[in-house]
């Protein structure tokens, strides 16, 4: 069976580009559409592997969103990265505070993403 | 905005766009002396945010609909997913953007984009100094529009420093 991904991001463009790269590769891609979204979808997907998390996001930021879940604890078990155009040190000091293990500014190079993504959960 | 400010931010926004088309193997030029009146605005026009302390503005992108085709980065569908991508584009902007603002100290975040599309579309600014500027991209012509208030303390003509930034891949 493949390792699941779960991309949570408004933009439909960036959802389609993360599953058209990561599902070429193999994994199963489960889409969110924004951060209240994306706490659904990876509570009831708690065998994801891997989050992929915009950071600026209409309802419910991608930094919020990864707090909110571990303060839950919901989704513990998947990895989190944060995709984004946003490349501020201080943002990406409070991504590592809330739990993620990365952060990728976009555009994203199919190949560094498929590396990125094997590098931390292997396979598909 | 005085006028060392304003050549400084237009230099800021000139840099930002080039780099963003430059991501997709294009380059970009800025068309001097433009005619506001000349400049249409019947592309997607995708419009976003930003404020920060002593600053707050609007940035907005109309890119031609060739363009949003030839950038796209997968296959589209629809319209709406070109509108989609006009957004991201302002999106990449605007972080283009940030990041030189924060190589002169300068912090803002980013607001959601929203986009629009209409042949009666005009734009009015109803604060601060609009800094229009039109570029080309492949033969077709596109404006930007940047509205900046700037408060007691922003000095946006400090030689900037090397862009503290994140590095396209970071794992911790």
């Amino acid at each position: 069976m493949s390792k699941k991904v779960i991309i949570v991001d408004d933009s439909r463009t960036a959802r389609q580009q993360v599953k058209s790269v990561l599902g070429g590769a193999g994994y199963e891609i489960v889409e969110a559409i924004d951060g209240n979204d994306g706490i659904v979808k990876i509570g009831d997907n708690a065998d994801a592997s891997l989050v992929l998390c915009d950071v600026n996001m209409p309802h419910l930021g991608g930094l919020d969103m990864l707090a909110e879940l571990m303060e839950k604890r919901i989704g513990r078990n998947a990895v989190y990265v944060m995709l984004t155009t946003e490349a501020e040190p201080q943002l990406v000091q409070r991504a590592k505070s809330v739990g993620a293990k990365g952060w990728i500014v976009k555009p994203f190079k199919p190949d560094l993403l498929i590396a990125a993504v094997r590098k931390l959960v292997g396979e598909a | 905005m005085n006028p060392a400010e304003r050549a400084v931010l237009r230099e800021i926004v000139a840099t930002s766009v080039s780099q963003v088309f430059a991501g997709f193997g294009l380059a970009t030029c800025e068309v001097d002396d433009v005619d506001a009146s000349s400049v249409s605005w019947y592309h997607p026009v995708a419009i976003i945010g930003f404020a920060g302390k002593g600053i707050a503005g609007t940035a907005c992108l109309a890119t031609p609909w060739a363009l949003l085709k030839k950038t796209y980065p997968c296959d589209y569908d629809s319209e709406g997913d070109l509108l989609d991508w006009s957004r991201e584009l302002s999106n990449l902007l605007l972080g283009t953007l940030k990041t030189s603002l924060l190589a002169r100290r300068i912090s803002v975040e980013m607001g959601i984009p929203a986009s629009v599309i209409s042949a009666d579309f005009r734009m009015q600014v109803s604060a601060g100094t609009p800094l229009l500027q039109l570029f080309r991209c492949e033969a077709a012509p596109f404006p930007t529009l940047l509205s900046a208030e700037l408060g007691e303390g922003i000095d946006l003509t400090s030689v900037p420093t090397e862009p503290d930034q994140a590095p396209d891949l970071l794992l911790f």
